[in-house]
């Protein structure tokens, strides 16, 4: 994924467009650039490195233009470095763009070009998206036409921008699946990959629709279809949120003020309005089966959830991986498919959508991204409302998506009289309650997490187990282990040691143990008897659990007890905090790990 | 903005090393505590400082003598009888009611890197009082600190009795308006109680510290600030006058100052400081996070490990020292041994006031006073405390017909 932004003022804009790149930074970072035009034409400086760094270096500041573009790259074609970096220029520099997303056709597009005389310099398969704009351009003399042709000629995704010395005021830009996003100022209008990128600027937002492209310039945007060139009337939403949220505040990292803001993000979901999540349950009640789908951290959700379904309204909802869903799924018209996505362009995640839609069947997705495509794809989307979610790894938007899970299990167990009225109102009050508890651990027990990552930092290989649904709890924090320490960690359900895993014991590896609260006697007894067997072939054991300390473990934090429905998640926040206080003991970059993005927009 | 750092404190069970001296100018690789704080405050521009003083307090105005009067402007007070932080900061509430905001400095605490810059920057961003806060694993000798997701400190519970919880703690660095006299004037003087009432209001702030901090409560604490301090090092510094014998061996990070001499197959493995001047016999053994202030002597075949010998110390030939402070000018005779386990590796015990203390530590070795005589062949137990001056005679020295001398 990268990010795209844009800025058409009255002013210079190099500054707006820094701080826009910056607040972008978290969907790719391996490159970046900007490009302006000047008196003189247009002007570019871009480089591999983080934005801070390639600004300082290439002295983005200087730069003297009042309508411009930039980008942040996080590579897919073309390895990151200054030349494949964006934006890229025709051949006679009188265009410059910026793209997100793959042109799969752009081998053939670029021989056709280079055999018609035009010069590549770099990698990427967007160089070809300005060469094939400047031909159109010279062919026609039209640039709104040389952009529609060009759109007509490509395969693949894209959210593009360009700006061009033949109309000096404009910005162009044009969307197919990749995410885009116009904002509307004071006499100065932006665009953007998401929201992040001129939240600082304006609240006044249009989502662009997918194969519409927008005509900008500081006093107007047109919003036109690609296909017809007719124009859209789109509307304009105010967003809220406050960009102070979208900011560490003093934080020392996103992702550890994520897991602090749990508390409120839980209280936001019970919060959602009742009608929305009775729907969903409805949905699940009528159909003839219903899947859940998520990949990576959403797919544990979906992992987590299939408990809290099976104890709370008795109905087994299996979990799929997006990915394989095609795969796997019995699909028809009596079909549900339940997605998860934080930003509601997760690539697998859409396609799982696409191919359950055209067997007819029923999609719901639960979402944070307001305006982002899965929104607009599905029959039912449910907005979890965590706020701007920066971290790539996720922590606070998964936990809320567990809540709203929780919650449509509580109505449907409702539905399907697994719940009586008492447990009903028994369970509906144990979750109201659950933000208190949330905010106790994040408040009470931190230092003893910091500690013993510390202290074990140097352990390069680590076993999380779980049993029920703890051992989803294992397999989410041994994802969040992997994702931002880089150390190995496998996520193991308890019943697989002995049939398996075991052998791995050895010096050198750690094995944490996620301890149901001794009140889930047959769980709490199994996982102990799980620890027992490590101990026993001299095994380093951490345990996370409730009430009394275990002599069986080397380590361990011990909380008060929760109740049942509450302790998994709970133990899900340790988690988090083990791998954040083990990637700061690493000195790893814990926002932006190595190699990833924050939502994967690509195949 | 002015800056209030007190110095006063009695540092009692930092005995025996308290003495004779303020925890502040208790010297890490080197450096006072006080001229720690003092270099990250220029660091961050603030250079108007009010000290107080109390405990010793004639060795602080000495040691601030040493600064230059173009890099700080110092007011010393002295706290004489007055105790608490909270009567101290309010002896000072002239020149405290003439900024707005002023900074409050513990001048016992030690961490790694700028905490105070972190500090500043926080106050910087949000402009409301803010307090340093960083992670421990018992927050009973402290206070649990409670914040939301804003970081705005939402409760403060002062040495809270339940041995579960472990999360921030204040961390005694703090940027307080000049109105919170008044809070501590409205709570006698008790300034936990004055944060809270801060925090009650909603406008108390924390600025969270990821790096390595100590607050100087127990000798030990000395060893994990040498730590801390020498956890920071990327690379070697050994002064150019330095005369390295033949056949030594210098392995991690080290730093030795000028007019080091090391004789003969030394091994110095770091991290390590050698303090000028000081003088390593034949065929040492310098193991890690050793330091050896300034003006020491270091006799044929000693083993160090893990411990902190302030200024002029002499340790006699074929000794072993582990896990040990031995105070200014202290002489060990040769052969001494401090053990620094016990034989069932349970944790060791030290005497504070007549009380025994468990100081959770599973290896200690011996702490030692200022100015202590000290015979030859002693076997010291983990965590033998020696006070100042003390004088002892060799251990069992015996006549030529076996007869104990000096019984």
């Amino acid at each position: 994924m990268c990010g795209i932004t844009g800025i058409a003022s009255a002013a210079r804009v190099t500054n707006k467009l820094l701080k826009s790149l910056l607040n972008l930074e978290y969907r790719g970072y391996d490159s970046c650039g900007i490009a302006v035009l000047d008196g003189s034409g247009i002007q570019i400086r871009k480089d591999q490195g983080n934005v801070q760094s390639v600004s300082d270096s290439q002295n983005f500041l200087q730069l003297d233009g009042k309508v411009g573009i930039g980008h942040t790259r996080w590579a897919t074609t073309g390895i990151p470095n200054q030349i494949n970096a964006h934006p890229h220029l025709s051949c006679n520099g009188d265009f410059a763009l910026v793209h997100n997303g793959i042109i799969s056709n752009y081998r053939q597009l670029r021989e056709q070009l280079q055999a018609g005389g035009h010069r590549f310099v770099s990698e990427t398969d967007t160089e070809i998206l300005v060469h094939l704009i400047e031909d159109m351009y010279n062919k026609t003399g039209n640039i709104e036409i040389a952009l529609r042709r060009t759109t007509q000629m490509i395969e693949g995704t894209f959210a593009f921008a360009f700006i061009t010395s033949h109309a000096p005021e404009n910005i162009y830009c044009a969307r197919r699946e990749s995410p885009l996003i116009l904002g509307l100022g004071d006499g100065e209008n932006y665009i953007g990959s998401d929201h992040n990128a001129v939240l600082e600027f304006t609240r006044r937002v249009v989502t662009i629709s997918d194969g519409d492209y927008v005509v900008m310039n500081r006093h107007s945007a047109i919003v036109k279809r690609l296909e017809t060139g007719d124009v859209v009337n789109a509307p304009i939403k105010w967003v809220n949120w406050d960009p102070e949220l979208s900011k560490k505040g003093g934080f020392p990292h996103y992702m550890l003020k994520e897991i602090h803001e749990q508390p409120s993000t839980v209280e936001t979901v019970l919060r959602i309005e009742p009608g929305a999540i009775h729907a969903l349950a409805d949905e699940i009640h009528q159909a003839a089966r219903s899947y859940l789908i998520g990949i990576g951290t959403t797919f544990y959700v979906a992992t987590i959830a299939q408990y809290y379904f099976a104890r709370l309204a008795g109905m087994f909802i299996p979990a799929l991986s997006s990915d394989e869903f095609s795969s796997l799924a019995q699909i028809d018209s009596h079909t549900l498919l339940l997605a998860f996505s934080q930003s509601g362009e997760t690539y697998d995640t859409l396609q799982a959508i696409r191919h359950a839609k055209r067997s007819n069947a029923r999609t719901a997705a639960v979402i944070n991204v307001i305006g982002s495509t899965m929104v607009d794809e599905v029959d039912l989307s449910i907005m979890q409302g965590s706020g701007p979610e920066i971290c790539v790894l996720s922590t606070k938007a998964a936990m809320a998506q567990i809540f709203v899970a929780i919650r449509t299990a509580i109505e449907l167990g409702k539905r399907r009289s697994f719940l009586s009225d008492d447990d009903h109102r028994h369970v509906s009050q144990v979750i109201t309650e659950s933000p208190a508890a949330i905010r106790r651990v994040i408040n009470e027990a931190k230092g003893f997490i910091n500690t013993i990552a510390k202290r074990y930092a140097h352990i390069e290989n680590w076993l999380f187990i779980g049993r029920g649904i703890y051992s989803g709890v294992a397999f989410e924090s041994a994802l969040k282990m992997k994702e931002v320490s880089y150390r190995h960690c496998e996520g193991i359900p308890g019943g697989f040691m002995k049939h398996g895993t075991i052998a791995l014991i050895e010096d050198g590896v750690g094995s944490l143990f996620f301890v149901p609260p001794a009140s889930e006697k047959e769980l709490y007894e199994l996982t102990i008897a799980n620890a027992e067997e490590i101990k026993a072939r001299s095994g380093f054991l951490v345990g996370f659990g409730f009430g009394e300390r275990n002599p069986v473990f080397d380590e361990q934090v011990v909380l008060p007890e929760v109740h049942s429905l509450v302790a998994p998640l709970i133990l899900l926040i340790l988690g988090q905090l083990f791998a954040y206080y083990s990637a700061v003991a690493l000195n790893r970059n814990v926002d932006k790990p190595r190699s990833l993005a924050k939502s994967v927009t690509v195949a | 903005m002015k800056v209030l750092l007190l110095t006063g404190g009695r540092g009692s069970r930092l005995t025996p090393l308290t003495e004779t001296r303020p925890k502040p100018l208790i010297e890490i690789c080197g450096e006072t505590l006080l001229s720690r704080i003092l270099r990250f405050l220029s660091e961050i521009g603030l250079n108007q400082i009010d000290i107080l003083t109390g405990h010793h307090g004639d060795k602080v105005r000495q040691h601030l003598a040493h600064f230059p009067s173009s890099d700080f402007s110092f007011h010393v007070v002295d706290q004489q009888e007055v105790t608490g932080v909270g009567p101290a900061v309010m002896m000072n509430r002239d020149r405290i009611q003439e900024t707005e905001y002023f900074m409050l400095i513990y001048g016992d605490i030690l961490f790694s890197r700028n905490m105070l810059a972190n500090l500043l920057n926080t106050f910087r961003s949000i402009q409301k009082p803010v307090a340093a806060v960083c992670l421990t694993n018992d927050s009973r000798d402290y206070g649990n600190i409670y914040m939301d997701h804003n970081m705005m400190i939402t409760d403060i519970i002062e040495k809270p009795q339940r041995t579960d919880l472990g999360n921030y703690i204040l961390a005694g660095a703090f940027i307080l308006p000049s109105c919170f006299l008044r809070y501590i004037e409205k709570n006698d003087g008790k300034i936990i109680d004055a944060f809270c009432d801060l925090a009650r209001e909603g406008s108390f702030y924390a600025s969270i510290w990821e790096g390595a901090w100590v607050d100087l409560g127990y000798p030990w604490d000395i060893l994990t600030a040498n730590h801390i301090v020498m956890g920071e090092w990327t690379e070697s510094r050994i002064a150019s006058d330095v005369i390295l014998g033949d056949s030594c061996i210098i392995q991690g990070p080290v730093v030795i100052e000028p007019g080091v001499v090391i004789k003969y197959g030394t091994n110095i493995l770091g991290p390590c400081f050698i303090g000028r001047n000081s003088f390593i016999g034949h065929s040492a053994l310098i193991r890690n996070f050793t330091s050896i202030g300034e003006n020491s002597v270091i006799g044929f075949d000693v083993e160090m490990k893990n411990s902190v010998l302030f200024k002029n110390v002499e340790i006699g030939r074929l000794s072993f020292i582990g896990d040990s402070i031995i105070g200014e000018r202290v002489n060990i005779g040769s052969g001494t041994v401090t053990v620094n386990i016990n034989i069932d590796e349970s944790p060791i015990h030290v005497e504070f006031k007549g009380n025994d203390f468990d100081s959770g530590l599973h290896k200690l070795g011996a702490l030692i006073g200022d100015r202590c005589w000290i015979g030859a062949g002693h076997t010291m137990l983990p965590g033998t405390k020696i006070p100042p001056n003390s004088r002892i005679p060799h251990h069992a020295t015996l006549s030529r017909i076996g007869k104990p001398l000096n019984d």
